[in-house]
């Protein structure tokens, strides 16, 4: 346990982890950290366990194996809720944002904010467009109003929403779920925008990509999976673009 | 020349926005209102057709003939926004009073306080709506198929439980109250059916539990992952509603004068149309109970005025089928015309 809080910075340590979903191994003993402040890229094919493992830290799946850290502290992620309160925010590709509420009720959903109205607590929908109008200003979102329904946003802004969500609700460790997939060449850039925003806030974030492009751009270290196992796992000043696109090739 | 024919045009486009935006504005009240417009456009037009239709009497008639399938409305509008519904809603009204009527007014007559016997229907109803809830909720079985079981097990524990009606005089009269009395010109239930679209509208709009049931029914897998109990959720859409199909249960009971076992029979049709017509959305997710409560009275306006018309009653139904069919088209109109208008305006480079 000492050893966990001698880098104050190191935000989650994944030791030794294993799942099988039955006879499959889908992940290998696998170790990853992650610090506060650092995008790391995990990057691999289909089936290589990048979402197994995510499952796994977002409180969806439990593992057979392994043990997780965070913040120095050993977590036992056994609900969504859970991760949530230890500030694990997870955007998904596409389960993210719920089309037909408005962009406030998408950020605060599940965790709206309240006001006393004699016995009763009601949500106070003021003060909580009030915030989503900051933040999606703060975001660049190009959004007319915090009532606007969110069907009728780009996917670059539905991801941006959910980014919202992540910074308000203070969260530390931001997984985002190949957010940039269905996406034209602008809205990756708006992604990338929005991720720096929480780089600056001290968040960690966990990006996982198909695409090496967007992945480079962004990333402070690339960790490369394959077969439910870590086999490349580098920060970016160790290498070039056209190194890291070989060993992605090579497995 | 050049930089004042931009700067004409520019200013042309500006004040032309703001008409769009005023028309637009004006175009959404009325299209979010639509159900109240044609409810009155309806209303007016019996006027014309039926002497004595714009009369204070028939409005209060109208009131009163709306509320108990309103209060059925609302149930329905419940589960279709948590993206369900139920086919057993009126079959649960009748059974739960007949229930409780066979109690009081049979089997074991003068045992049970008038209040607690009253207090008993919705609370049965809730029972009737958690056992709905139960299987749709919890076990994740497809609604439909659910509540027509229940549909045929309420319908025809009814029928097994009660042959001849019990008539009015059997029964302790407050029981008939809430169907039946009047407070000033107008009938109780019409303010119950009222009093619970208030409470229901403020209630989904000012409680997280509301805000999870637009959730989960516009889209289910996503408010789980946010974190959301859906079956939690679905399982409470289905006691709520099964308690208002409870009071609905009481009115109709008292609508009657009687107990008898098809109270409630084929309203489960019109508890769907007043929800479409008031711009609850099929698919779940969409619609507001105001919107409902509009539906249930321009069913009402539509059922006092053929009633008026000099014609038999089947012919009344055929027409009313058809009043219905076209509502439900100008509401599907109703639908895409909000989303052209909600469409923000943007320029064509923000289409990221």
């Amino acid at each position: 346990m000492e050893k966990k809080l001698e880098d104050m910075n190191l935000l989650l340590q994944i030791e030794e982890m294993h799942k099988w979903y039955g006879k499959v191994h889908a992940l290998k003993g696998l170790n990853l950290d992650v610090h506060a402040g650092e995008v790391v890229a995990l990057i691999g094919d289909n089936g290589a366990g990048k979402s197994t493992l995510i499952k796994i830290i977002s409180g969806v799946v439990r593992p057979s194996e392994g043990k997780i850290f965070f913040k120095g502290e050993e977590v036992n992620i056994d609900s969504v809720s859970t991760a949530r309160k230890l500030g694990i925010e997870t955007v998904h590709q596409d389960r993210t944002i719920i089309g037909d509420l408005d962009v406030t009720k998408n950020i605060f959903l599940t965790r709206e904010e309240t006001k006393s109205f004699g016995p009763f607590k009601i949500l106070d929908h003021r003060k909580m467009r009030e915030v989503a109008k900051k933040l999606t200003e703060k975001l660049g979102l190009k959004i007319s109003s915090p009532d606007q329904e969110v069907r009728f946003c780009s996917g670059g802004e539905r991801q941006g929403i959910a980014i919202a969500r992540a910074m308000h609700f203070k969260s530390r460790l931001v997984i985002l779920d190949e957010p940039t997939t269905a996406l034209s060449a602008k809205g990756v850039e708006k992604v990338l925008n929005f991720v720096n925003h929480l780089k600056e806030e001290n968040i960690g974030v966990i990006y996982i990509t198909h695409s090496l492009r967007s992945g480079y751009q962004i990333a402070d270290r690339f960790v490369v999976m394959s077969q439910g196992e870590v086999v490349v796992n580098i920060p970016k000043k160790s290498i070039t673009f056209e190194d890291l696109e070989r060993l992605c090739l090579t497995g | 020349m050049e930089s004042s024919f931009d700067n004409k045009s520019v200013s042309e486009s500006v004040e032309n926005r703001t008409v769009s935006i005023n028309a637009r504005r004006i175009g959404l009240f009325v299209l979010e209102n639509l159900v109240w417009f044609l409810t009155a456009a309806i209303f007016i037009a019996f006027g014309l057709l039926v002497d004595g239709f714009l009369t204070l009497n028939v409005a209060y008639f109208i009131l009163y003939v709306s509320s108990p399938i309103g209060i059925l409305v609302l149930a329905q509008s419940l589960c279709l926004l948590s993206g369900n519904f139920d086919l057993s809603i009126a079959q649960n009204a009748g059974l739960s009073a007949l229930i409780v009527g066979l109690i009081i007014g049979r089997e074991m007559p003068g045992v049970i306080p008038i209040p607690i016997a009253i207090a008993l229907v919705p609370l049965l109803g809730g029972v009737l709506g958690a056992f709905n809830g139960f299987f749709i909720g919890i076990l994740k079985i497809n609604s439909f198929l659910v509540t027509l079981s229940t549909y045929l097990i309420y319908e025809f524990l009814a029928y097994y439980l009660l042959t001849q009606p019990i008539p009015g005089y059997h029964l302790p009269s407050g029981f008939l109250a809430l169907g039946g009395w009047k407070f000033g010109p107008i009938y109780i239930t019409f303010y119950a059916f009222f009093l619970i679209a208030i409470i229901l509208s403020f209630y989904l709009k000012y409680s997280a539990f509301g805000i999870k049931i637009y959730a989960v029914g516009s889209d289910p897998e996503t408010a789980e992952a946010a974190g959301i109990n859906t079956g939690r959720v679905l399982f409470w859409v289905y006691v709520m509603a099964g308690v208002l199909a409870g009071i609905a249960g009481l009115a109709y009971a008292g609508f009657g004068g009687s107990i008898s076992n098809s109270m409630a029979g084929g309203e489960v049709f019109w508890s769907f149309a007043g929800a479409i017509i008031g711009g609850v959305s099929m698919k779940g997710g969409r619609g507001r109970i105001l919107g409902a409560m509009g539906g249930a009275l321009l069913l009402g306006v539509i059922g006092s005025g053929v009633v008026l018309l000099d014609i038999t009653a089947t012919l009344r139904d055929v027409i009313k089928g058809f009043v219905v069919l076209a509502a439900v088209l100008i509401g599907k109109y109703r639908a895409s015309a909000i989303d052209f208008l909600l469409m923000p305006s943007k320029g064509p480079t923000s289409r990221a």
